[in-house]
């Protein structure tokens, strides 16, 4: 008799496991509120019910049923931005017109003054019709069709999202393709990506050929740095900087940051060996997320690093030479970080719960006013070019040329 | 901190061990994604709870439990009615490769509910025996009985020559 491997079961089923954008949770939320409003005049059927029809309950946790049917209008949120990307002076957003619409790709160059529709990939078979954009260079965008996968396939370990590549500004499309010869350097003027978001398992970062559209993993690799996958911050580019990447060490499980000053060719990695190991749970599968270290990179070799003692309590660091040395900041204790970036003065800029903070030259922190900058972001402020900034919200993209005054930019 | 951030942290941090659970409560992938998917949501709708939650790993996976539960009741509704010939599988709807991951989601799939709650619980989601106790608010020996008669179950389940007994889906502690 074979005995099961559930090791293997949990390793490869998580490899499998694709998670949507936080933003369609938020929108079944909203569906949840809408059918709870709507039969809440029935609670006692439904719990006469549900005590004649379930055997057993759980314990020590929330005691919701199971669906019912929904009342939303299929218009009520509709049209929305689904996702929205950029570099240089191009926005590309996605609009959808309807819940089970798909989504259609527009093209600004002005600042979102005014937008052009553009083409979209062709759809992939069974298409979850969640899709993204991601801006690799000028003209360079990366469509993502997620799929519905099945079981064949997640044992396969076949490809689970479809990708497409645009090298013209969305105006004619491309399957996307790896090559298994690796580049020496990113090419200039492109943003590298992570060998997860290509779903290939052989290599951790991969460049794209901004003539081509094709992919190829970078032939040297960051050493003494193990980066978990599908961290949400791993890559931090500047266009005038180094290359910095965020993860941890593979033997001790503290954070760690590795930086190449010549895109991709050479690496080095910092330990920070006083920050709290990064724990990854008793089944070695889900790293702590907000343990791992941030990174905000500006201009030349400046760099600052948030590295976590808990979850409330901060370490702050910075280095000013493209991490050869690196300098204590201070500690920002009671406040979670939600994203960092440096401002077009080089002072970086941290969004807590309670407000933005931004520090000095010596590593202070310290209460600071930014305006215009949506409530609840759906996307970190990131640089896109080296004056302009890009958050967003539900209600559309934000820009900013300093990071300190920010504006809403119309939709499509 | 709002409850919203904490939602989002929550979800970026759990939602791939959870799913990974559910799956083997469900035997299916993108079930499993939805219905972790659809506790998040139903968390996110009202959080109050959620916040004060002395571990917010463990009111996930209940949620996420409670979720599965509905759907794998049907299912197994489902798969009676397959095994009775009254129900065709479309060809694309069934794995095509016998690996041997997909045959231990399908041998899971063929223990009762509360054997299968137990034996992912203890082995995919790595709760100690109390832990699953009190998850499921059943005593440890239950537990204990639960895990041996699935360990067992799966062993059968998982031999190539052994036809698999469909009374095992019909009994449980």
């Amino acid at each position: 008799m074979r005995e099961p491997d559930f090791e293997r079961l949990r390793s490869e089923v998580g490899d499998a496991v694709r998670q949507p954008d936080f933003f369609t949770v938020r929108r079944r939320a909203r569906q949840v509120r809408r059918r709870r409003a709507v039969t809440s005049g029935a609670v006692f059927l439904a719990t006469v019910l549900a005590a004649t029809s379930f055997g057993y309950a759980v314990r020590s946790g929330p005691a919701d049923g199971g669906p019912v049917g929904s009342a939303a209008s299929p218009t009520d949120g509709w049209p929305r931005m689904s996702a929205v990307t950029g570099t240089g002076d191009e926005l590309y957003t996605l609009m959808e017109s309807c819940e089970n619409c798909r989504a259609q790709l527009y093209a600004s160059a002005d600042d979102g003054a005014s937008w052009q529709r553009r083409t979209e990939p062709p759809a992939a078979k069974n298409s979850s019709g969640m899709s993204t954009v991601t801006s690799l260079a000028p003209g360079v965008v990366v469509w993502r069709d997620a799929r519905t996968v099945t079981g064949a396939e997640m044992v396969g370990q076949t490809l689970f999202d479809h990708l497409s590549i645009t090298t013209d500004g969305g105006r004619s499309w491309r399957r996307s393709a790896v090559d298994t010869s690796p580049v020496a350097a990113v090419p200039a003027g492109t943003q590298p990506v992570t060998c997860e978001f290509l779903e290939i398992k052989t290599c951790v970062y991969a460049a794209v050929d901004p003539v081509t559209g094709r992919f190829a993993p970078l032939a040297r690799q960051p050493v003494g740095i193990k980066v978990p996958d599908a961290s949400p911050f791993t890559i931090n580019m500047p266009q005038d900087g180094p290359l910095w990447v965020s993860g941890m060490d593979p033997t001790t499980h503290k954070p760690a940051v590795a930086t190449s000053p010549d895109r991709g060719q050479t690496w080095r990695t910092h330990v920070f060996t006083d920050a709290a190991t990064i724990s990854f749970g008793k089944e070695q599968q889900a790293v702590a997320w907000p343990l791992l270290p941030q990174v905000a990179a500006g201009p030349g070799g400046t760099a600052y690093v948030r590295t976590s003692r808990n979850q409330t309590e901060q370490d702050t660091h910075y280095t000013a030479d493209g991490g050869l040395t690196w300098h204590g900041g201070d500690t920002i204790h009671d406040a979670r970080m939600h994203g960092a970036f440096v401002a077009a003065d080089g002072r970086p800029i941290v969004r807590t719960d309670t407000g933005f903070l931004a520090g000095d030259s010596t590593g202070r922190y310290t209460p600071v006013p930014v305006s215009g900058y949506p409530e609840t972001p759906t996307q970190q402020a990131q640089l896109i070019s080296p004056h302009r900034y890009l958050a967003a919200a539900e209600n559309g993209p934000y820009l900013s040329e300093d990071g300190r005054t920010w504006r809403q930019v119309p939709l499509p | 901190m709002d409850a919203e951030d904490a939602v989002r942290q929550a979800y970026e941090a759990y939602y791939r061990r959870l799913v990974t659970q559910v799956s083997g409560l469900v035997g299916d992938l993108a079930e499993a994604e939805d219905a972790v998917h659809e506790a998040f949501a139903r968390v996110l709708a009202s959080p109050r709870s959620f916040l004060h939650a002395d571990d917010a790993e463990r009111w996930l996976r209940v949620a996420a439990l409670n979720v599965a539960r509905t759907r794998y009741r049907r299912r197994w509704l489902f798969d009676r009615l397959v095994r009775s010939g009254r129900v065709e599988i479309a060809p694309g709807s069934v794995p095509g490769v016998s690996g041997d991951r997909v045959a231990l989601l399908a041998a899971l799939r063929r223990l009762a509910p509360p054997t299968r709650e137990a034996v992912v619980l203890h082995h995919l989601a790595d709760l100690s025996v109390a832990e699953v106790a009190a998850t499921l608010g059943v005593p440890a020996g239950t537990v204990k009985a639960r895990l041996a008669r699935g360990r067992a179950a799966l062993a059968r389940f998982l031999s190539d020559d052994e036809t698999v007994p469909l009374a095992e889906g019909l009994k449980h502690a």
